[in-house]
């Protein structure tokens, strides 16, 4: 499965850039999503769709964006956050394996 | 010339890729990682414009904002992931030209930068000085002379002797000049008689010709004619 969708016309060396930085940005939010507290979570969810999406990795922008939402809902407790903390992880790990496994890295975070 | 832009985004990531976009179309690029800097670059700098991302750390992108403002008119474009219109209510409120929210495509980020370059280059600088054979105004040093030689006038004079230089051509109407020059007026309409007849008074008696020549039942034209 590709993380990216549909990139827009950009000049071939921007296109050059975002393709080369896209598996460190994968391997970057996930050790973001392993490692922030539970208190910064929903910016930091919310900071790296932004950064994610620009960088045209779409399907992990909307992971990141499904989190923030998750974590910010009323009434969420302890639980839901790790609930919703490991789902993400997990399918930002099975995107940056897939991105490695297409751009012929190891597949490994 | 080439223009320079200032970028401020503590996202490195974030931050290489819009300037390699903008470095990319020509401009050159200044980047800085956070507030203080950004400030610090931009009196060190001088650039043609800033993009400022509003989420930065201690000091956020409004306040640098703010701060960039009160010292200067700058074009400044936000980028941040705040994409609801309170947010871009705000920004603009806080002094920015411009908006363009996370995720976004460097190619239109280079084009709302190209953009408000040219808007700002493009517009019109107000006029302030204007010239009509031998009379000059300034409006900014609040000056008019005859032959260079600098009359003395009120307030209300020097207003009205503007309004007619600015339209030299143009009949003014006494409604015209009673908005412009007293604004809300409930007197005697006579009022611009009074003050144009002084004004023409004091005109001619430093060599110059006849001004304000009264076009019946409308208002009054500058008029500067040797036969006036």
């Amino acid at each position: 499965m590709s993380s990216t969708d549909d990139p827009p016309a950009e000049s071939a060396a921007v296109q050059a850039f975002i393709a080369a930085r896209q598996g460190e940005l994968l391997a970057k939010a996930v050790a973001t999503l392993e490692d922030c507290a539970d208190d910064d979570l929903a910016a930091e969810s919310h900071r790296l769709a932004g950064t994610l999406g620009t960088y045209q990795l779409t399907t992990a922008q909307v992971a990141m964006r499904n989190l923030e939402s998750a974590v910010t809902a009323t009434g969420i407790g302890k639980a839901d956050i790790d609930h919703a903390r490991a789902a993400t992880l997990a399918a930002m790990r099975g995107l940056l394996a897939d991105h490695r496994a297409d751009t012929g890295g190891d597949g490994s975070p | 010339m080439t223009e320079t832009i200032l970028v401020i985004d503590d996202d490195a990531d974030l931050r290489g890729l819009v300037s390699l976009a903008l470095s990319e179309s020509g401009y050159r690029v200044v980047e800085a990682a956070d507030g203080p800097a950004g400030i610090s670059a931009y009196h060190g700098h001088q650039p043609d414009l800033i993009v400022l991302d509003i989420g930065l750390g201690a000091m956020d992108g409004l306040e640098v904002c703010r701060q960039l403002r009160a010292v200067g008119t700058t074009p400044i474009v936000f980028l941040t992931s705040r994409a609801e219109e309170v947010d871009q209510l705000v920004g603009f409120a806080a002094g920015a030209d411009d908006y363009v929210t996370k995720p976004f495509s460097p190619r239109l980020l280079v084009a709302r930068v190209g953009s408000v370059l040219r808007r700002g280059s493009g517009a019109e600088e107000e006029k302030t000085r204007f010239e009509v054979g031998p009379l000059t105004v300034d409006t900014e040093s609040r000056t008019a002379t005859v032959n260079d030689v600098e009359l003395d006038l009120t307030r209300t004079e020097f207003d009205l002797l503007t309004i007619l230089m600015e339209n030299p051509r143009r009949v003014i109407t006494r409604d015209m000049l009673l908005e412009r020059v007293w604004g809300s007026w409930y007197g005697d309409d006579h009022v611009v008689e009074v003050h144009m007849s002084r004004l023409r008074s004091k005109v001619k008696a430093a060599g110059g010709l006849r001004i304000g020549v009264a076009v019946r039942g409308v208002g009054y034209k500058l008029g500067v004619d040797s036969d006036a």
